[in-house]
């Protein structure tokens, strides 16, 4: 950054004039006699780059301040568009909730790295060099001083650096766990009491936080020393340099240039030696930022590596299917870094208007094969067509114009019943809307919502039942005249009526609007439902029966 | 009834010897290093007066002595106040933690599943976290900066000039002005931040969790725009707030520079008028430069307390709830197993339909009762009134010929076990989580209560037997197994009356019949209700009772 070396220059510059100017006044008052009408100007000079020299100060945080957020700004677009396409799939290292602290929490991790610690670094190398020109211009034995600390900085830096990584991470760590173990009491609360256990986790919760605090105690008792090592040589570099000054102008030290020294330079070099150590003090103090964003950035890093799950084609078909689809999957394979093989060569014929369900235990693959055939990933070998086209040749926007999904968990985010519905087609006409409503069994249960399609829904669809959700999404497939439904364990979680009144509206709406549908789920009704049933066992398929 | 308040103020008292430490360590360095530069000014001026044989008699080596023991002391306090500011803050967050804790306790289990809803809990976490900034980076800098600016003050004021002294009230008024000017311009702007970024959190939640819909709606990239819009506004008011650290910094800096100049303007003059010396104005020169250290921080660390308090009110907030139930006057032990429910209606408030209405029902000693009927038609919420989780609005709940209302609750609690869905397991070794149950049952009775929850193989299998430590919520073991340590705890109470709360929702079938016979065994002749939406997979019972709906 530019503009950081420029204000680090301006720093040193001032603090060199105004040592210049503090030296040379008290010198001339006090040896000269000049009154001090006669150093008007050069008080007003003083008082002038003391001012410009708290400006800089606030200046360059003001400068830092915006560069941290623009770079905050830009890595959590970069992070957000590389998971939007790495993909429903990629969960990344552990989970949504782990993602998710990455864009917020993380990418904040970053800002004192780069509104402190970074900024401090071109201070730490400019204001001190050009000190040590000046203290050497003037003195060559108290240059040398300062310049005999200054080699032994960097080894320092290094010791106060692992030390303070130390303290971050261990603390980190501690303070970590301890929330953990206090916050996995907390959710129990309920289970404590039933077993009148209130007393003895409370106890422990107490002895925990003992055990961690008297851990962490030890670590910090070394970590702070690496840091005492260099307030110890800042201390005693002044005042080996101030007792030097002395005896040289009291004419006690006959080497060195400490004969030519006058009451002008001594303090000259006494007003610049503590501030010779402060840039390096501040940054030993912002290094476990740069432990904590630098932990920060490795996860982050990760995150970006993900890889799209899907490429856009670069000749998409012209038209998009606009009846029932037929599906034909050829020796499909996936798998997942690290993980077992979950499609193995499967194969699979769908005709135009089939009701298909795949059934198979939790964890078989069936909601990665229903992924595949959305087009949310590729597979790794093998292909899939729609009436006869590749797959990849449509686009994301032409998939979504006819394949409908609706997945496990569907999501409902805050707002009216209506907008959530309309999240399937924003533009779909009154009628459009109103035929969708009936299609989904929606207008049963409408009129019993306090304000119809105007209901707001929470967090989660907060505010109706789980069937209700499940219709109100069917309603959002249904907006537009899709020709391939694509159903991922429609109804886990509800009850048995609730779920065959869902398929019972699914199948008044097909009969209104005929459809290709593949379900996965493995429940009973939903194999009765469907036309035919086939059962996904270690990555094929297997014909368990035409019903 | 409700509770005494938490105050911080009385945590902290308790902890106001360690607090004190840490003020008087942060005040000693900060002395240390006024002195070790005012010695030094003071010494090289009289030097060079007594080279120039203007000063006769000059002591070399008292002042020597003292500028070695100004680095010395310095570098020392400096060590030793960040290990007892650091002590007395583990030190304080324990016993915050503690007094939440136990304060939290007091509630209604009802209470405290409400606790668990959003991420109320997650706050909770942070805002006891958040208040070790209070500690380390307020209490203690803002009396050592006031500290050290008063006695120099005083000092300078007394011994040398009273207009000296005024200068060191200027920085006095000026810098807490300023850092007080600094947190209410940060106020409206913190308040604004503590309300985005949990809504920026949801709005990341939600795009990762609905992506398959998003994607198969192609709606990612009205999706990013929104998450975009709230990340940018989160960003804007952070970036605002390290603007106003920067001006407040940059204005502290000029408070302490201007204090120095005054202070050498003042010096001058009185040099020239002869009240002092010429190391005296070297003495009060530097001391004034010493000084700017102090206040440095002290504007950010205050515009941060707004946060504190924001976290402290919540923390209130949540710890001076009351219970919901009544304690009975005159409390009985609980007595017989058989369950009476009479002309029973409920309803969670005044403003929400009716859940039951005139219910009765009798449950026999010994009987085995399957509760069914789709969801939302208070399956769960009867068992809740049974276990007296909650009180009938009319009616009674009997258990023997006594009123729910009339037992010792903590006795009744330990009566009638639970079994659910998702059981709590908590993050701890195996013997820890069933010792809950039974505090002072040796390895050999639990081990037997895990062989009757049929996980005699399971513990063959694990390396540290019953020391093996459960991870967060049992992330560690499968749905089949955590349900089975849960019952290997429910097996150490012995208790009576057993509520089985959807025993074997989410696993597969044989698991679930697996785990029915082995419950089927154990529950014998307990008084059981077993709540389910899929009666197949239930263990052996008497009676099926279908609730329907008053609501469909």
């Amino acid at each position: 950054m530019p503009s950081s070396f420029a204000l680090a220059a301006v720093e040193a510059l001032t603090i060199t004039l105004q040592a210049i100017l503090l030296a040379w006044i008290l010198s001339q008052v006090i040896l000269d006699a000049v009154s001090p009408q006669a150093l008007t100007l050069p008080l007003a000079g003083l008082l002038l780059v003391w001012l410009v020299r708290a400006a800089t100060v606030g200046l360059r945080s003001h400068l830092t301040a915006g560069a941290s957020s623009r770079t905050r700004q830009g890595l959590r677009q970069e992070l957000f568009t590389r998971l939007a396409a790495a993909g429903p799939l990629y969960r990344g290292p552990r989970g949504t909730g782990q993602l998710s602290t990455g864009l917020i929490e993380q990418v904040d991790l970053l800002d004192p790295y780069y509104s402190r610690y970074l900024p401090q670094t071109t201070t730490a190398l400019m204001v001190p060099g050009a000190i040590l020109v000046a203290v050497f211009l003037t003195d060559w034995l108290a240059g040398a001083l300062l310049l005999l600390s200054a080699p032994l900085i960097p080894g320092f830096m290094i010791i106060i650096g692992m030390g303070a990584e130390q303290i971050s991470r261990r603390q980190q760590e501690a303070m970590g766990r301890l929330s953990g173990v206090f916050f996995d009491r907390l959710q129990g609360l309920d289970t404590l009491r039933r077993f009148g256990a209130e007393q003895r986790e409370l106890e422990r919760v107490q002895s925990f936080s003992e055990q961690f605090r008297e851990r962490t105690m030890q670590v910090l008792r070394v970590a702070f020393l690496s840091s005492a090592v260099l307030e110890f040589f800042s201390a005693v570099a002044i005042a080996t340099l101030a007792i030097y000054i002395g005896l040289g102008l009291l004419g006690m030290i006959d080497f060195a240039g400490a004969d030519s020294l006058t009451l002008f330079k001594g303090l000259f070099i006494l007003v610049l030696a503590p501030e010779f150590f402060n840039p390096l003090r501040t940054l030993a103090t912002h290094w476990h930022d740069r432990a904590g964003a630098l932990a920060a950035a490795s996860s982050l890093r990760e995150l970006l590596e993900a890889e799209p799950a899907r490429m856009e084609p670069t000749q998409p078909v012209e038209a998009i299917p606009s009846r029932p689809c037929a599906v034909r999957v050829t020796n499909l394979h996936k798998r997942f870094a690290g993980r077992e093989i979950v499609l193995d060569g499967l194969s699979l014929d769908v005709g135009a208007g089939d009701k298909l369900v795949i059934s198979g235990p939790s964890g078989c693959g069936k909601s990665t094969l229903l992924a595949l055939l959305a087009g949310f990933a590729e597979p790794d070998a093998g292909n899939i067509e729609i009436n006869g086209t590749d797959l990849s040749r449509f686009t994301r926007a032409q998939l979504a114009g006819f394949r409908a999904y609706l997945g496990q968990k569907p999501l409902l985010f805050p707002g009216s019943v209506e907008d959530n519905i309309r999240f399937g087609d924003e533009r779909a006409d009154q009628a459009t809307l109103q035929r969708a409503l009936e299609l989904s069994g929606v207008s049963a249960f409408l009129e019993r919502l306090p304000e119809g399609l105007a209901t707001p829904l929470g967090e989660g669809g907060h505010g109706i039942s789980g069937g209700q959700a499940r219709r109100l999404t069917l309603a959002r497939a249904l907006l537009r005249p899709r020709p391939l439904l694509l159903l991922d364990e429609p109804t886990a979680s509800l009850d048995a009526e609730t779920e065959q009144a869902f398929w019972r509206a699914l199948d008044s709406a097909i009969a209104h609007q005929p459809m290709t549908v593949i379900c996965a789920s493995h429940s009973p009704l939903a194999e009765a439902w469907g036309d035919r049933v086939l059962r996904l066992n270690q990555g094929r398929l297997e014909q368990t029966g035409e019903t | 009834m409700r509770p005494e308040p938490l105050r911080l103020r009385k945590l902290l008292g308790l902890r106001a010897w360690w607090l004190a430490a840490g003020a008087a360590l942060i005040l000693l360095s900060l002395v240390a290093g006024v002195a070790l530069l005012a010695l030094s000014g003071w010494f090289i001026t009289a030097s060079a007066l007594a080279g120039l044989g203007l000063l006769v008699g000059l002591d070399i080596f008292t002042p020597g002595a003292g500028i070695r023991l100004a680095a010395v002391v310095r570098t020392v306090s400096r060590y030793l106040e960040r290990l007892v500011t650091h002590e007395a803050t583990f030190r304080l967050i324990s016993d915050l933690r503690s007094e939440v804790f136990a304060r939290l306790l007091r509630l209604d289990e009802y209470q405290h599943r409400g606790l668990r809803r959003g991420d109320t809990l997650n706050r909770l976490t942070a805002d006891i976290d958040t208040l070790d900034h209070l500690f380390l980076g307020v209490v203690g800098p803002t009396i050592a900066a006031l500290a050290l600016t008063l006695l120099a003050a005083l000092l300078l004021g007394l011994f040398i000039d009273p207009w000296l002294g005024l200068v060191g009230g200027l920085l006095l008024t000026l810098n807490p002005l300023l850092t007080e000017f600094t947190r209410r311009r940060g106020l409206t702007t913190s308040r604004d931040l503590v309300k985005a970024v949990p809504e920026l959190r949801r709005a990341a939640a939600t795009s990762l969790e609905g992506l398959a819909d998003l994607t198969a709606f192609d709606r990612v990239q009205d999706q990013q725009k929104h998450w975009s819009r709230l990340s940018d506004r989160a960003l804007a008011l952070q970036e605002r707030l390290a603007r106003l650290d920067a001006t407040s910094q940059g204005l502290v800096t000029m408070s302490g520079f201007v204090a120095v100049w005054l202070a050498l303007v003042i010096g001058i003059h009185l040099f020239e008028a002869g009240t002092i010396n010429a190391p005296v104005l070297g003495l009060i020169v530097f001391t004034l430069l010493g000084m700017g250290e102090a206040w440095q921080a002290l504007p950010a660390a205050w515009r941060k307390l707004e946060q504190c308090r924001g976290a402290q009110h919540r923390v209130m907030e949540m710890t001076e709830t009351s219970p919901l139930l009544d304690q009975p006057a005159q409390p009985r032990p609980p007595t017989g197993n058989a369950i009476t429910i009479e002309r029973l209606s409920f309803r969670y408030s005044a403003n929400q339909p009716w859940i039951f209405r005139d219910f009765s029902l009798a449950i026999d000693a010994g009987q085995r009762l399957a509760l069914v009927g789709p969801s939302g038609c208070g399956k769960t919420t009867l068992a809740l009134l049974i276990m007296r989780q909650l009180d009938p609005v009319a009616g009674f709940i009997r258990l023997g010929d006594q009123d729910l209302r009339n037992l010792d609750p903590a006795a009744y609690r330990r009566h009638v076990g639970v079994l659910s869905q998702q059981p709590m397991l908590f993050r701890d070794t195996i013997a820890e989580n069933l010792r809950l149950a039974q505090p002072d049952a040796d390895d050999l009775a639990l081990g037997q209560a895990l062989a009757t929850a049929g996980l005699a193989d399971f513990m063959d299998n694990l390396d540290d037997g019953l020391a093996t430590w459960l991870d967060e919520a049992g992330g560690n073991v499968s749905g089949g197994e955590a349900r089975r340590l849960a019952l290997a705890r429910l097996v150490l109470t012995d208790c009576p009356v057993v509520i089985l709360d959807e025993p074997s929702t989410g696993l597969d079938r044989a698991t679930a019949l697996d785990l029915s016979h082995t419950m089927d065994r154990w529950l014998g002749n307990r008084t059981t209700i077993m709540i389910t939406h899929d009666p197949a997979t239930l263990p052996p019972h008497d009676r099926v009772i279908r609730l329907e709906s008053e609501l469909l």
